[in-house]
């Protein structure tokens, strides 16, 4: 069974709010998919929803299971950091390492210790004890030593520094992730895992902006750097985005053939960080942007 | 106090780690305080206990005043207190296990009050259900460790401290008093009917109560701030508006009639350690205690079906 998360028509809603609103979503073995969006875009509620923790409606299945029902046994072989959860204060490196081993037939207490040791965090420190960078660094070696099907990352890096957060990244690559697994990621340094996704969701407003690979991704977006009097030409060819640079404007196309527009100016594969603003504004933040680039 | 002698189930060390405070430390601070307070007490008391016995011995007819006490202190006074009142070694135990009883009480119902709120509250809730333990595992756990397994630390403690002021005791008043010793047998049987009884006592103690421990249980997983206003203030409320309306005191009487039979079993199977067959007895055929069960199951039932389907996180 290759497909890990199946996702059709999920819906929910906050009273008369709508959270989501029917999300198509597949997600594959071997794959890491990055789920990006702005505060209140139903990230988190999806996301919870795939862990159990929240009930949606609609067709969803996590490695052929209902998360919601089959909670307790999903949890074997999905792991998870939300952002808010926290280790508890009370409790000690020690006792984690051997809960972990106690309750997890799929944890690795030996690749645990493993990880930690390139830490500074000591057995018998408790977690009070621990700074806000150790605590997220021992919570993601606890979790990085589980050997499960699909680990879902919720802003993992969330308060690490800049050292740091390179480094899990290289890790999670290196001694985590194999094609056996899967991983689903959010967070709001899109450039720290671009280089690392295969897939990538914008999610806003409740509804996908864009599910697509990251070769895809290649192939259907350009962006295209013109000189100031080229602009008017340029954003004939209809354009998605546009923003002024140093020295010119930056357009991003979808769905046009570069090489259509390479004769206007230097072509590259736009960012992620520029691509989800340009597929996630308003209009009415589009049209302040352009008035502002014209 | 990370080893444990005995290897338990993990999740039950987990919650020794969580409270190891008031579930560990405590009994253990109780148990020393109260050894250095017999240790003490032994030294001043046995210039005042001489000082008093040889003024009565002076003057018997002060005896009098003491009135059930006096047959008591005639018999120390004669030397064969224990063999004629082998009641007061019991005594000797039964009293220490008070304070450690009373703490307990105390720390058992903070710890239900609190322990399926802790955990959302310092949101490691999410960190917990990252793992695969199902919340019927993690329910009956806390139920089963705040109303059996922690108290068992203090009731050990208790007995320890129990022990060592029987010993004083033995030794004060056969060699200050020339009290004569009672035999191994019967200070063997005191020991161990006494040792009996409280842990005896403590379990039907907490099947009696247990409705009541249930609901603290609940209370703590309902509650989304305060547990203990919700614990309280609800039951208190209901009460006032079922007297305000109905003109009775039901609810009043189904949270104390069980309790009060706790308390007696509890006090019941100190005094009379040898009638325990007698105390279950009465406790199994009691309808109160059945439906006391049903209750605890409902609760328990409702603080799990809480932990899985409330969504608040």
């Amino acid at each position: 069974m290759n497909t890990v998360i199946e996702a059709r028509g999920l819906r929910k809603a906050y009273g008369d709010k709508p959270v989501l609103k029917g999300i198509d979503l597949t997600l594959e073995r071997g794959r890491i998919m990055g789920l990006i969006g702005p505060n209140g875009a139903g990230k988190t509620t999806l996301l919870k929803g795939i862990l159990g923790l929240a009930p949606v409606e609609g067709h969803l299945q996590v490695l052929g299971l209902s998360p919601q029902r089959y909670r307790t046994a999903l949890m074997e072989r999905v792991s998870f950091i939300a952002d808010t959860a926290i280790l508890p204060g009370w409790l000690k490196v020690s006792e984690a390492l051997a809960y972990m081993e106690g309750v997890h037939p799929r944890f690795d207490r030996a690749r645990a210790e493993g990880f930690l040791a390139r830490t500074g965090i000591e057995r018998r420190s408790r977690v009070k004890e621990l700074s806000k960078g150790m605590i997220t660094q021992l919570h993601l070696a606890l979790i990085m030593a589980i050997d499960s099907q699909l680990l879902v990352l919720d802003e993992p890096t969330l308060g690490l520094d800049i050292l740091y957060r390179k480094q899990f990244y290289t890790s999670l690559l290196n001694d985590y992730f194999d094609e056996q697994k899967t991983i689903l990621i959010t967070t709001h340094q899109v450039e720290e895992i671009e280089h690392l996704l295969t897939d990538v969701v914008f999610i806003g407003d409740g509804e996908l902006k864009l599910n697509s690979t990251m070769e895809a991704l290649e192939r259907d977006f350009v962006e295209l750097q013109v000189a100031p009097e080229q602009v008017a030409q340029a954003r004939q060819l209809g354009p998605i985005h546009e923003r002024t640079m140093l020295g010119g404007v930056s357009l991003i196309y979808e769905g046009v053939s570069p090489q259509v527009l390479s004769p206007l100016g230097e072509i590259k594969t736009p960012g992620l960080a520029d691509l989800f603003v340009a597929k996630l504004q308003t209009p009415a933040q589009k049209a302040a942007s352009q008035g502002r680039a014209a | 106090m990370n080893r444990l002698p005995i290897q338990l189930p993990i999740q039950f060390r987990r919650e020794f780690w969580e409270t190891r405070g008031s579930f560990v430390r405590t009994p253990i601070w109780i148990a020393v305080v109260l050894a250095a307070l017999l240790l003490m007490g032994m030294v001043t008391s046995s210039f005042e206990i001489n000082m008093a016995l040889s003024e009565l011995r002076q003057s018997p007819e002060q005896l009098n005043e003491l009135e059930d006490g006096a047959e008591l202190v005639q018999a120390l006074m004669r030397g064969d207190l224990f063999s004629n009142h082998p009641q007061v070694l019991r005594m000797a135990l039964a009293a220490i296990s008070i304070p450690f009883v009373f703490a307990l009480l105390l720390i058992s119902q903070m710890y239900l009050l609190g322990c399926l709120y802790s955990d959302r509250k310092d949101k490691s809730v999410l960190f917990w259900k990252s793992l695969p333990v199902s919340e019927t595992r993690v329910v009956l756990t806390k139920l089963v460790f705040g109303a059996l397994l922690g108290p068992a630390i203090f009731l050990v403690a208790s007995l320890a401290v129990g022990l060592l002021h029987l010993l004083m005791m033995l030794g004060f008043a056969s060699f200050q008093l020339g009290v004569e010793m009672p035999g191994l047998g019967t200070l063997l049987s005191t020991f161990i009917g006494h040792s009996l009884g409280l842990m005896s006592g403590w379990l039907l103690f907490a099947l009696w109560f247990a409705p009541l421990f249930a609901w603290l249980l609940l209370a703590s997983a309902w509650s989304r701030k305060s547990p203990f206003l919700l614990a309280f203030g609800l039951p208190v409320a209901v009460m006032v508006v079922e007297l305000w309306l109905l003109r009775s005191v039901n609810l009043w009487s189904a949270m104390w009639e069980p309790s009060k039979q706790a308390f007696e079993a509890l006090v019941q199977s100190q005094l009379r350690p040898w009638a325990l067959l007698e105390h279950w007895g009465n406790a199994l055929l009691a309808p109160a205690f059945w439906l006391g069960g049903l209750v605890t199951a409902g609760f328990t039932a409702g603080a799990i079906w809480l932990r899985n389907y409330r969504y608040e996180l």
